[in-house]
């Protein structure tokens, strides 16, 4: 028997007020296996961004409310693995050299031909340390790669599932931030946490032994009462 | 098929039934871009017709003409004694006219093909 596999999607988020131009983009990257989802303004990122990752965001700079240079900084303070590329109408050098200085990983100046920005796209994707290959994270004294699924701490390898490696990797994309059960769920499984299903808080606990980590008094992985858990990188 | 060739572009991009679906899509809001700007330019508030002018190009490029362009640049570039001659205003209006007659048509002509 055989079977048919559907080609992987890449998330990419359009955060731009033009509606034409997400529907353009949306029709054409579809395309070229790309799932192009749009938000109008910066402002709507956080709330996105807390429910699942993206593998790209195209940013324009001119945006209501706060502009995209904000938000870039916003981002690759929060969120320094996801690579960002930059649009505008603008062809101030200024604007562009503050937009890579402030770690843009590409700009493309508006207007620009749809192929041209998916030469782009493919070149970020296929760049190494942006397909997240060498990502580490430290933590405390344990150093994380997701890559390959384990921790490091004294010169010892600590092996991780691959749940518990994407889940550890979830949090470390979110240093700092309450994440509830629900919204872990929702980036891992893409459902809604169901209140008797126990595998997150398992995970965790397996997570917290293999960190080296205190179950009754963690310093890494917290539990936060009633809302979630907390990643601490260096407590 | 002939096809008129300010949508080429549009084409080569999205195929014959891809183009027919952005633009019975875009069709309204060029009409919207299309009296908006006019609007701001008679009301003479130049930043909001630039700011239009800005977000409208970034599409436009594939659909429209090469002059429509350079009077979208004109709007953006707060060419004021330009943007005031009686003639501008005119020959914006014949280009949106053009590209909207041409969607139309390109529209009426796919629809029949792929209703």
């Amino acid at each position: 028997m055989s079977s048919i596999h559907a080609p992987h999607l890449y998330r990419v988020v359009l955060i731009d007020d033009d509606i034409l131009l997400h529907k353009l983009l949306e029709m054409y990257l579809f395309e070229h296996h790309y799932q192009l989802q749009s938000l109008s303004c910066g402002e709507e990122i956080r709330d996105f961004i807390s429910q699942q990752t993206p593998d790209l965001i195209l940013l324009d700079i001119m945006l209501p409310g706060k502009d995209g240079l904000h938000w870039l900084n916003w981002l690759k303070h929060n969120y320094p693995n996801i690579p960002v590329m930059l649009l505008s109408a603008k062809k101030s050098a200024e604007e562009r050299l503050i937009g890579l200085e402030f770690g843009a990983d590409d700009y493309l100046t508006k207007p620009f031909h749809p192929k041209e920005l998916l030469i782009r796209i493919r070149k970020i994707m296929r760049h190494p340390t942006l397909a997240n290959k060498h990502v580490t994270y430290q933590i405390g004294s344990n150093l994380f790669n997701p890559a390959h699924e384990h921790l490091e701490r004294n010169n010892q390898l600590i092996k991780l599932t691959t749940q518990e490696s994407s889940l550890l990797q979830f949090f470390c994309q979110r240093p700092d931030e309450i994440l509830t059960r629900d919204c872990i769920s929702q980036a891992l499984n893409g459902n809604e946490h169901q209140p008797l299903n126990r595998s997150i808080d398992m995970t965790i606990n397996r997570l917290r032994k293999k960190l080296g980590d205190h179950a009754s008094n963690p310093r890494y992985l917290c539990t936060v009462w009633r809302k979630g858990y907390r990643l601490t990188l260096a407590p | 098929m002939n096809l008129s060739s300010p949508l080429d572009s549009l084409l080569d991009i999205l195929g014959t039934e891809g183009t027919q679906c952005f633009l019975t899509f875009a069709q309204p809001n060029i009409q919207q871009y299309h009296h908006d700007i006019t609007e701001s330019l008679k009301q003479k508030n130049w930043d909001a017709a630039a700011a239009m002018a800005h977000r409208f190009k970034a599409t436009a490029h594939l659909y429209s003409t090469a002059t429509l362009q350079n009077l979208l640049d004109d709007i953006i570039a707060k060419q004021i004694d330009i943007l005031q001659h009686p003639e501008f205003c005119q020959q914006l209006l014949l280009e949106f006219q053009y590209i909207e007659t041409n969607i139309d048509s390109f529209l009426k002509k796919t629809t029949l093909i792929n209703p």
